[in-house]
């Protein structure tokens, strides 16, 4: 047992510091991100809770109800954002990127500390699966909701199916990862490869809408 | 093993509808439609591909509630913002045929209920189903193409469905298996009428609007017959006709768009 509110505290109180002396940007990326682990240790409580309640042991709990969870956590702070702040595109995309590294720093912490970290390889294995998937899953939604505004289409169905998207993606993952042995493995190259993929298709918009951003 | 082929065939139609997308967008049509379209053919992409990726793994295991099923919900709602996006404004006074859709999908939620036994998840499908439907009906009467008798007869193929089904539900043996067997008889009637009008209206190519409404219509009313159907045989026929009908969506909505 690790006592994940502690290492919060250890980790949020020099970000929280910092947030009183920087400014505009980096500012946004730091506060987002402390929203980001935030909203990983509130999602460790609602897992918990769900798993107790519905008698589903640590792999089930991380398969079936982790994702959902997860992503709609992390979904939270970035429709509030949106909504409230009505930010740039490129804001938003800033705060989706600085939420999931948040939480995928703090995941990664918590699962160090439980599991330990004597093997390199796994841990690099840990930062380049677990650590892009959770970026790479809110940078998509975030894209999809920009897309979604600018077309004057942000309703319910079009925020659920972004949700859902990044839900399913991260819930396969999970799912491949649950069994050693080949399925491991394709989980593994599956979030490098997303993220190749969307850097690609990023550089390869044309620069109008580039421009809009 | 049926079943992983269906949904294989099923993967397939839905990679090739997300391409199509992009190859429209690449062309130019840049329409929120054909953008939703596309958003909910990847939500149905990915819930298939973890279905077959969870029966690959855990065969001798029921799956419990995951991140499939709000998928499927999201394809649901998608599907029915697809229909209704960027319309233009016209007046008209859906109430009845919205109400008729709004039944149906209750009553139909009473029965998977009464099925299952799953309250929460049936009445979240039926919720999302049931938008789905009601943009539907909201399109064939905005495009103002189907006559009188056309709704009449829908109206008594809803209610046929709906009273067979509960007959099955409630009825003893020699009852329920004929209520069962006029149910798959007007599901699978329904399916045929819709495949071969949507064909039609695609192959004469003249009424883009009325070939679009028919070919959703399949869809919802497959997918009502795939939640339905308790016969293997019944829901590989109605999930196969679903993937057509994704098709013929597709090609549907496409023509749509041109033409606009």
């Amino acid at each position: 047992m690790i006592y994940s509110e502690n290492i919060f505290l250890c980790i949020a109180i020099p970000l929280a510091t910092c947030l009183l002396f920087i400014r505009d940007e980096v500012r946004h990326f730091i506060a987002a991100f402390l929203l980001g682990m935030g909203m990983c240790l509130i999602s460790a409580y609602i897992s918990g809770y769900l798993s107790l309640v519905t008698n589903m042991g640590n792999n089930d709990t991380a398969i079936f109800l982790s994702p959902v969870v997860e992503e709609i956590l992390k979904l939270f702070p970035l429709l509030f954002f949106l909504v409230v702040f009505e930010p740039k595109d490129r804001v938003l995309t800033t705060l989706a990127i600085a939420i999931g590294a948040g939480f995928a720093t703090f995941e990664n912490c918590c699962y160090i500390l439980t599991v330990g970290a004597e093997s390199l390889p796994y841990i690099m294995i840990r930062g380049l699966a677990v650590g892009v998937m959770h970026i790479e899953s809110i940078l998509a939604l975030s894209v999809w909701l920009i897309m979604a505004k600018r077309l004057k289409a942000l309703s319910f169905p079009a925020v659920l199916g972004g949700l859902a998207l990044s839900m399913i993606f991260h819930a396969i993952y999970n799912l491949l990862v649950s069994k050693p042995g080949i399925t491991s493995a394709i989980a593994y190259t599956l979030p490098p490869l997303t993220a190749a993929l969307l850097y690609l298709m990023y550089h390869m918009m044309p620069e109008q809408v580039k421009r809009k951003e | 093993m049926i079943v992983s082929v269906l949904i294989l065939f099923n993967i397939f139609v839905m990679v090739c509808s997300l391409l199509a997308v992009i190859f429209a967008m690449k062309e130019g049509i840049r329409s929120m439609r054909l953008i939703l379209f596309g958003f909910a053919v990847a939500c149905g992409f990915l819930s298939n591909v973890y279905w077959l990726i969870y029966d690959f793994m855990y065969p001798d295991k029921i799956m419990p509630f995951a991140a499939n099923e709000i998928a499927e919900w999201a394809l649901f709602m998608l599907l029915g913002a697809s229909l209704v996006a960027d319309l233009p404004k016209k007046r008209i006074n859906p109430v009845q045929e919205i109400l008729l859709a709004a039944l149906f999908v209750a009553g139909n939620t009473g029965v998977w209920i009464l099925a299952s036994g799953e309250w929460v998840q049936d009445i979240l499908t039926g919720l999302t189903l049931g938008y789905f439907i009601c943009c539907i009906m909201y399109r064939m009467r905005y495009s103002e193409q189907f006559t009188k008798p056309a709704w009449r007869i829908l109206a008594c193929a809803a209610l046929a469905v709906l009273v067979t089904q509960y007959i099955c539900m409630l009825a003893d043996a020699p009852y329920a298996v004929y209520a069962e067997n006029v149910c798959y008889a007007v599901l699978l009637i329904g399916i045929v009428f819709l495949l071969v009008s949507s064909v039609k209206e695609l192959t004469r190519g003249k009424n883009p609007e009325l070939a679009v409404c028919l070919s959703y219509g399949m869809i919802a009313w497959c997918l009502i017959s795939m939640y339905l159907g308790s016969s293997d045989l019944f829901y590989g026929i109605a999930y196969a006709s679903c993937s057509v009908a994704i098709i013929l969506t597709m090609i549907a909505m496409r023509k749509e768009v041109l033409s606009r």
